[in-house]
């Protein structure tokens, strides 16, 4: 559908691959931190550690960017859910679950939707929800010397730390099914993603 | 009566709380304020010799004692004459006594079985071991470190970690943060603290909540604090070595803690009251509910992974 050819313009891949490197490795460096010890140690865990801030901090400047690009270009109204969303999904989870092995139609073939009901909630649910949460915690607990006004502070740290890895879990799932969802479409998928030939009516 | 008992038991446990906090709150010893009225402070009054001149005198630092530390030091009970010579007891002092050897810990608590727990020859034989012993034979005694003057047993109740590591802290950064009483024992110049912890993540957060020989010192068995004291090339770089399940903190500083049992099930807990080490402190329980997760949300994808295949291969086969 011609609305939606440019539904994938270069900055959004650009960030796309960026935003994916650094999760990819913050999740990696997250583990690393959560499970060091020092006999497994390979790289020193200050080194971890740097790397985890330094990909952290870029992130927070990604994650801007991403909420500034979409709220000045249309890519912003593919993500907001509307309160349907919760009804579109069972369907959508049924046709996963049971449908597309029965060879039934994709249920949403909208031409002005980029994504089905449960991608719209899970990228608007990661990026709009989660992200946020990763990034304020992480805000925090990296500057926590200077954020530390008492010992009792000391507990807003340890709810941040909950938080921060309740999130990173909840990232980490997201990610392994993204990844098998994508590539369940074929290697053709990743082709069409970064030669800019994707449209809702390709990917059917 | 009954109130009576219950609000006798009721102060006499704040008192205890109290004198845990605050040190051993000594009764003063009248005999000791003749000796305190001049060495209390940094100047004194005399008279000249022949008696006729009132003198103002500078008392040299190290005769100083700060009388209020004294009274709830571990030995504000003495008197001073316990431990100093009887010739003190004359003013102007015999000038001989100036030359009367300082007492070393060992002359009172060395090989007594009252003091057996301070393990007082484990400590002689570790500090024989350290850095300070090897560099500096005999200008370096228990004294450069420990005051016997304002000595507080910081770690034994432990009421107050955060003060007893301030405690511990400050016998090291006396002369290590002090370029004037570090030339007192090394003709080197003292390293710049915050500049040589700088590849530490959070440097400040560190030199704050931990003790110095927590990194500075060999681990050992018998004593809380360890006093085989590294050189700084042998100090631990390794931050796993305390951010992991098997921290090096709960053998050392956080060893005589109790634990703080959650229903999260928190590895290395003792520390969780004080403070938070990440890679330490992980919750078992958040562990396994996480990986149970996990292992579900991979084997759900390779079942659907299974079916999908297989549909396919029904569909290309016809």
């Amino acid at each position: 559908m011609a609305n939606l050819t440019n539904a994938y313009p270069y900055w959004l891949r650009l960030w796309h691959s960026v935003n994916g490197i650094l999760v990819l490795t913050l999740v990696i460096t997250g583990l690393m931190m959560q499970y060091a010890s020092p006999v497994k140690m390979e790289i020193s865990l200050a080194t971890i550690i740097f790397v985890h801030n330094f990909c952290g901090i870029f992130l927070i400047f990604s994650w801007v960017f991403f909420i500034l690009s979409n709220g000045l270009s249309k890519n912003g109204s593919y993500y907001w859910p509307k309160m349907v969303i919760f009804k579109e999904s069972i369907v959508q989870f049924r046709y996963y679950a049971y449908g597309m092995f029965k060879g039934e139609p994709k249920p949403f073939k909208d031409a002005t939707r980029k994504f089905n009901p449960l991608q719209q909630f899970a990228y608007w649910s990661v990026m709009y929800l989660i992200a946020p949460v990763m990034v304020i915690t992480g805000f925090i607990m990296y500057n926590i010397e200077r954020l530390l006004i008492d010992e009792k502070s000391i507990f807003i740290y340890q709810v941040c730390d909950f938080i921060h890895l309740c999130a990173a879990f909840m990232i980490s799932v997201f990610l392994v099914i993204h990844l098998y969802l994508a590539f369940m479409e074929g290697i053709s998928n990743f082709k069409k993603i970064i030669f800019k030939t994707k449209t809702y009516e390709e990917n059917d | 009566m009954k109130q009576k008992w219950l609000l006798l038991i009721c102060i006499l446990v704040s008192m205890l709380s109290v004198s845990g906090q605050k040190g051993r709150n000594n009764d003063a010893i009248p005999e000791n304020n003749d000796c305190l009225k001049c060495h209390k402070q940094a100047v004194y009054s005399t008279f000249s010799v022949d008696g006729k001149k009132h003198m103002k005198m500078s008392m040299a630092e190290s005769c100083v004692i700060a009388a209020a530390k004294y009274k709830d030091a571990i030995h504000g009970s003495f008197k001073c004459v316990e431990c100093h010579s009887e010739g003190y007891s004359t003013t102007p002092h015999p000038i001989d006594l100036k030359f009367e050897p300082m007492q070393a810990c060992t002359d009172c608590h060395g090989g007594r079985k009252k003091f057996a727990r301070y393990h007082l020859d484990s400590i002689v034989a570790e500090y024989d071991k350290s850095v300070h012993a090897k560099a500096m034979t005999n200008t370096f005694t228990c004294w450069k470190c420990h005051n016997a003057h304002t000595y507080v047993n910081a770690f034994s109740d432990q009421t107050d970690l955060k003060a007893a590591i301030t405690i511990s802290n400050e016998s090291c950064l006396n002369c290590h943060n002090n370029a004037v009483n570090y030339n007192r024992v090394s003709d080197k110049k003292p390293t710049n603290l915050l500049a040589s912890h700088q590849w530490l993540i959070h440097p400040e957060l560190h030199m704050q909540n931990i003790r110095c020989v927590d990194c500075h010192a060999k681990l050992n068995s018998t004593t809380f604090t360890p006093h085989e004291i590294l050189p700084a090339s042998k100090a631990v770089r390794d931050c796993s070595a305390c951010h992991s399940e098997k921290s090096m903190l709960s053998l050392s500083l956080f060893r005589t803690k109790k634990g703080n049992e959650s229903l999260l099930n928190f590895t290395n807990n003792k520390a969780l009251e004080y403070a938070f080490i990440m890679g330490a402190n992980r919750s078992i329980v958040l562990n396994y509910i996480s990986t149970i997760l996990f292992i579900l949300v991979l084997l759900t994808i390779f079942t659907h992974m299974f079916f999908m295949i297989r549909y396919r291969k029904l569909h290309k086969n016809g």
